[in-house]
């Protein structure tokens, strides 16, 4: 393995039950890198964002085969899936802040973790709220619940949340789609600061979104990879022509 | 909707290339006629070519704006921008040969005449198939003809040295040489138009540009793909 690859998907498959939805997944990811997924919908985008974490587990009758390897182990055989979850972080669609503060929102994770000194807990959701460029708008009122924050605050909250526990990776499943277009451009803006210290993969249908802040797109379609490229490359010459059809707007 | 706009574009493009070439045939027609008329037709055939740069200019910009074009759809857009502008200047070309017939004292003849002839020939074939290929989608095409850029360019030096002899032998010539090394350097202007629209055109297929290289790296291109 590369050692600029973080992440080495090989041959994955993935089944709800019976129904197969990822069919022979290979890609590398990229260190300090964004990596954004599209594709139509339903064609398995979040199904494989979901693996990286093992977020399926919670259904019994899902079934992975193959392998992803992350610090040369198999993240889909790995036991300690909690440990994995601290180390590959998910923030969803809509934003999803906890019944609480935000200060104890952003805590969440470190107390999970095991972290309970008090000092060390402000200094870390300190941090985490700065790198989430969120410090600022709510540094004077951390101890308020965080459901008055707005819709793009929240998200970044649900970021620095994420952040508090210092991922190696992140998983954004259309972080922005229920967000107004400033809000989409502080997101945004955050994504590329991130990507100095963690390594992210983002799953968007907007084709925009993708071409502004990755470093590579991968084009999915019916549960298969069918192009992965340096994203400048593959909005310009894109290799296969069902990628061509799709960027372009003529599909089916 | 967009398909539609791309069909636009594309008739544009071939309109301001049917203006041009019928340009350059009328311009070079004036010279050896030594024909105002000609000339004068020539000119204002400009005109047509100017306002027809201008809408492929706008369409362009506002399909970029609105439709973000991708991939294919991108690289026609931007290579369409690019040839309407070369095929702007060639008429522009057309123009100043048509304008040095009120210089000249009487019509080119014999050699000069037959040289005038063989390189707008040239010209005008490289032209034909730039524009061709650029509608056939013919990489193969657009390179051979980048090559044939050189045919002109050893024609035009050759050219302008016996006019500048003609020159210097007869001393009462030297009006009508200046005009025709005018002339002679507008064709092999356009042949360099030409030569860009090629290099467009390969961009446009290719996704990769061939601008400002030379002929060797032209004849890989084509050899090894
Ligand atoms: N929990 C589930 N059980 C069964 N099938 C599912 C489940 N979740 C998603 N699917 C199916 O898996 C396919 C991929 O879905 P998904 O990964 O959500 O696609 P995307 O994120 O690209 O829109 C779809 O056909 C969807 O209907
Ligand atoms: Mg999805």
């Amino acid at each position: 393995m590369n050692d600029k690859h973080i992440l080495k998907v090989e041959h994955l498959n993935f089944y709800y039950s019976s129904k197969q939805v990822l069919f022979d997944i290979n890609m590398n990811i990229e260190k300090n890198m964004t990596t954004a997924l599209i594709g139509p919908s339903g064609c398995g985008k979040t199904t494989f964002l979901r693996c990286f974490n093992r977020m399926h587990d919670l259904y019994k009758n899902n079934r992975y085969e193959g392998k992803i390897i992350y610090n040369g182990e198999n993240i889909l055989t790995m036991r300690d899936s909690i440990n994995l979850r601290s180390k590959i972080g998910m923030v969803f669609q809509s934003p999803t802040p906890f019944p609480m503060s935000v200060f104890d929102n952003v805590a969440y994770g470190l107390r999970l973790n095991g972290i309970k000194n008090k000092a060390e807990l402000t200094d870390r959701v300190e941090n985490a709220l700065m790198k989430a460029a969120l410090w600022d708008e709510v540094k004077d009122r951390l101890n308020t619940t965080a459901s008055g924050l707005s819709g793009g605050q929240q998200q970044r909250l649900v970021i620095a949340r994420a952040l508090a526990v210092e991922p190696d990776i992140l998983l954004f499943d259309e972080p922005t789609s229920a967000l107004d277009p400033i809000a989409t451009a502080k997101i945004e803006e955050l994504m590329v600061e991130l990507k100095k210290i963690t390594t992210i993969i983002v799953v968007t249908h907007n084709m925009q979104q993708a071409a502004r802040i990755s470093d590579f797109t991968a084009f999915f379609y019916l549960g298969k990879l069918v192009e992965m490229g340096k994203t400048d490359e593959f909005f310009t010459r894109p290799k296969n022509r069902q990628t061509e059809n799709y960027i372009s707007g003529r599909f089916g | 909707m967009f398909d539609e706009k791309l069909d636009n574009i594309r008739s544009m493009i071939a309109k301001m290339a049917l203006t041009s070439q019928k340009m350059l045939e009328n311009s070079i027609k004036s010279i050896i006629e030594k024909d105002g008329y000609t000339a004068e037709e020539t000119i204002l055939q400009d005109r047509e070519i100017d306002i027809l740069d201008n809408e492929i200019e706008e369409t362009c910009f506002k399909m970029l704006a609105i439709y973000n074009p991708r991939a294919f759809d991108l690289r026609f857009v931007i290579s369409s921008m690019r040839i309407s502008i070369d095929l702007e200047r060639i008429g522009d070309s057309c123009v100043n040969i048509a304008k040095q017939v009120k210089y000249l004292s009487e019509p080119p003849k014999g050699v000069f005449m037959k040289n005038i002839q063989t390189m707008k020939k040239e010209a005008y074939d490289m032209l034909k198939d730039s524009i061709k290929a650029f509608f056939d989608n013919d990489v193969h095409l657009a390179l051979t003809t980048i090559k044939r850029d050189d045919v002109i360019d050893n024609l035009h030096k050759e050219f302008i040295k016996e006019i500048a002899k003609d020159m210097s032998d007869t001393p009462k010539k030297v009006q009508d040489g200046v005009s025709l090394i005018y002339v002679v350097r507008n064709i092999e202007r356009i042949a360099d138009h030409a030569t860009n629209i090629c290099e467009f055109v390969y961009f446009k297929q290719t996704g990769k540009s061939i601008k400002h290289t030379y002929f060797d790296k032209v004849k890989e291109v084509m050899e090894n793909g």
